[in-house]
């Protein structure tokens, strides 16, 4: 594939393959509707012969049963009726010719008795001499025959009536061949040489047609044994024919009727008689049939097969081109960047290959990839990590180195979180053995929270090293000044400081300023105090002196005070509940008598358990007064 | 969903604030738990609650806080900001006041909003009432 070219679509592969194989499909099908359409047109000759020897034969054994059964309805009644019966008791021609003839009226069947005196009393148009012989040597009950009479050949059936027997029977006419045709399907001529044609072929006025056989055909009929069967085809004449069924051959005048026919005995019974039975079937219904057969055949190929042959072919090359088109799609869509793309079709031999080659292919192409993106971050936040580290390596060098406060016992410790946020504490002892404590919190996170905190540090030292006799208010409103005029003026920034500061005396009093977080006191009883602190936060307004005030209270020995920032009580465990000052405030009473550092190690230890990823800088200061003695030891 | 206001609301896993108009001016209702990462949201919402509240001449902002159970120290900040912006609009007088509705139940509610209470003194007030 040229590089130029986009990749082939799903849909016009899709079609391609599509097109040849429904195309190869079709072309079966048609081969085979040829094959199968010209066998049966061809075969067709044959198959009419076999359908006319199968007619003649049902037409045949049915006739036969269904006459017998007619005979045999006919002759129930009659024996049933009172009058028929006593008729033939003290037997009077007239009396049983009025009580049987209107039974039998309009069936086609006539009756004949034979008295036992010799009397052969007949309807009164018919009679048949032939009738009256070998009934008694014969019959038993009842029974049917062909008989001969005269040039008509006549089914009779015979049974015990009174004294005598009765004798009902019928002429094969157009009439019979009409039942007969009905079972037989197919039309019907009765043959006979010197006597008129009786065809069951019918006029538009519904008169028989007239018939003509050829010449070769009456011969054959005249030279055939008389029990023999057999089939050909033929041209008839027909005047008036209306075709078979109505449906063929239509045409006025005399028309030539080629026609496939079968000719046999009336009954294989009757070998004395060359009466013939000719079945036959129109040619042209027959052709007719086989052409209407494969047009069918076309018909249903066109709309039927071919649609479903195109959407077979159209799944088979979705299913079997499915591996193959994805990887064309993940092909295409790894050129426009998405490298991380696997194809998860299921596939066997090569395409399997191709698959995995394929799949590995992109993972190396993501690998790659994202370490490249990596080297990339890391190269564009070098320097931002590189301001952090400088930040946070300030803010953890300024923190005040372990202290000797002679009157107390400070351990303290603040655990920056990774993106610096802005705790703050400081100690600075006096000369008197008290000091300087500061605590607090800048609003935020980041470099400038960083910034911010160094500023309150860096004020607050400056403060305290030139007037060390500030009340704490009076060093957090000079901080303020400063420290709201380089956030907001000069920073353009929005930070605040939540600070403390407290002034430790030697003698246990403590001296407090500014809004930070509550205070907690252990006294030495185990007695826990929560003090609140108040004020204002630094930064935010230019004078905070209206809200500043310190405040005072007093450790007695062994006292013990926790400082803290909201990282430690805000810090939230997994299922993002706080920490809590209530639980670090148990934990210091818990650990009272030891020292500070090992009590301040051990809440630290309860924060990192609680939360051990803390979202916040944590610091904690613990110390102990130790009293004026302790003061006066060292 | 934009309240009456035309100020959007914010609606998080954890935290919910809305903005809705009263007779006296405007009601701000913040719920559940302001951490650090909502502030970035909650800055300029309190931005534009302060914009609307000037263009329409409100006297009073109330921002109930009953149902607050948490706020990090950075939103905080963005509620620094906001009464910071109030003071800095020029006049005589503050052209609004802020009403804070805090539990008297929730510690650090009581403790911080008195501090905040101080960039505005004349017209931030808090009201804390015994809601659990």
């Amino acid at each position: 594939m040229s590089p130029d070219r986009p990749p082939p679509t799903e849909r016009s592969l899709k079609h391609r393959w599509t097109i040849a194989i429904s195309g190869m499909l079709v072309a079966g099908l048609a081969a085979q509707i040829l094959l199968t359409g010209g066998f049966s047109f061809f075969g067709t000759w044959r198959a009419a012969i076999e359908w006319l020897k199968f007619s003649e034969q049902q037409a045949s054994r049915m006739q036969e049963a269904n006459s017998i059964q007619a005979f045999r309805r006919l002759g129930t009644a009659l024996l049933r009726n009172p009058l028929v019966q006593a008729a033939t008791q003290e037997p009077v021609m007239d009396r049983l010719q009025s009580e049987i003839e209107p039974v039998l009226e309009g069936s086609g069947v006539h009756w004949t008795y034979l008295g036992p005196q010799g009397q052969h009393w007949s309807s009164a148009e018919h009679g048949c001499e032939a009738l009256a012989t070998g009934w008694d040597a014969t019959v038993g009950e009842d029974s049917g025959r062909w008989v001969a009479c005269g040039q008509d050949v006549i089914l009779a059936w015979a049974r015990p009536l009174g004294a005598g027997r009765l004798v009902l029977w019928r002429t094969v006419d157009a009439q019979y061949l009409g039942e007969h045709k009905a079972l037989a399907d197919n039309e019907l001529i009765l043959w006979a040489p010197g006597l008129p044609l009786v065809p069951t072929l019918r006029r538009p006025d519904g008169g028989p047609a007239e018939v003509h056989l050829p010449k070769e055909l009456e011969r054959e009929l005249a030279e055939m044994a008389p029990t023999e069967s057999r089939c050909s085809t033929y041209v008839l004449r027909v005047r008036g024919y209306e075709g078979y069924r109505g449906n063929y051959g239509k045409g006025e005048g005399e028309v030539e009727l080629p026609s496939y026919v079968c000719f046999s005995a009336i009954n294989p019974s009757m070998t004395h008689l060359p009466h013939r039975v000719l079945y036959l079937i129109p040619r042209a219904v027959v052709d007719n049939s086989a052409w209407y057969g494969a047009m069918t055949m076309v018909a249903t190929a066109l709309l039927v097969l071919i649609p479903a042959l195109v959407w077979l072919a159209w799944r088979l090359v979705g299913s079997a081109m499915r591996p193959v088109l994805t990887l064309s799609q993940a092909s295409a869509r790894v050129a426009k960047g998405e490298l991380g793309v696997v194809v998860q079709e299921k596939a066997e031999g090569e395409v399997a290959q191709l698959i995995e080659s394929f799949n590995a292919m992109t993972r190396g192409l993501e690998e790659s990839q994202a370490a490249r993106v990596e080297s990339e971050r890391r190269a564009a936040v070098a320097p931002l990590l590189k301001e952090m580290e400088i930040a946070q390596r300030i803010q953890s060098s300024i923190l005040p180195a372990p202290q000797k406060v002679p009157a107390y016992d400070v351990a303290a410790r603040m655990v920056p979180v990774a993106s610096m946020g802005g705790d703050y504490y400081d100690v600075r002892p006096l000369p008197d053995g008290g000091c300087w404590i500061g605590i607090g919190d800048v609003a935020g996170h980041g470099v400038t929270s960083g910034l911010v905190m160094l500023m309150v540090q860096s004020g607050i030292s400056a403060l305290l090293e030139h007037r060390p006799d500030l009340a704490p208010h009076e060093v957090l409103r000079a901080v303020n000044a400063f420290l709201q005029d380089n956030i907001r003026q000069r920073l353009h920034s929005d930070e605040h400081v939540t600070l403390s500061l407290f002034r430790f005396h030697p003698d246990g009093r403590v001296e407090m300023a500014g809004a930070h977080e509550d205070v907690i006191i252990c006294r030495a009883n185990g007695t826990i105090e929560r003090l609140e602190t108040s004020g204002t936060w630094l930064g935010a307004i230019r004078d905070v002196s209206p809200f500043l005030r310190t405040t005072t209270f007093r450790l007695g020995v062994k006292d013990l005070l926790l400082l803290h920032t909201d990282g430690a009580t805000e810090a939230p465990n997994p299922g993002r509940e706080r920490l809590g000052l209530d639980r670090i405030a148990e934990e210091l009473q818990r650990r009272a008598e030891a020292p500070t550092t090992e009590i301040r190690d051990a809440l630290f230890e309860l924060v990192l358990k609680w939360a051990p990823q803390p979202e916040d800088d944590v610091t904690l200061l613990v110390m102990r007064y130790l009293g004026q003695e302790q003061r006066a030891a060292a | 969903m934009t309240n009456a206001l035309d100020i959007p609301a914010i609606k998080e896993a954890s935290f919910e604030a809305s903005v809705t108009s009263e007779d006296k001016g405007v009601r701000l209702d913040l719920r559940g738990s302001a951490e650090l990462q909502v502030s970035d949201l909650l800055g300029p919402f309190l931005s534009r609650v302060h914009q609307e509240a000037l263009r329409l001449g409100v006297r009073e902002v109330t921002v109930d806080l009953l149902k607050l159970e948490f706020m990090n120290s950075s939103c905080f900040k963005r509620l620094v900001t906001w009464l910071s912006a109030l003071r800095e609009v020029e006049g005589q007088q503050p052209p609004y006041a802020v009403r804070f509705l805090s539990s008297s139940r929730v510690r650090w509610q009581k403790a911080s909003l008195q501090a905040l209470s101080c960039f505005a003194p004349g017209s931030v007030t808090v009201e804390a009432r015994d809601v659990a």
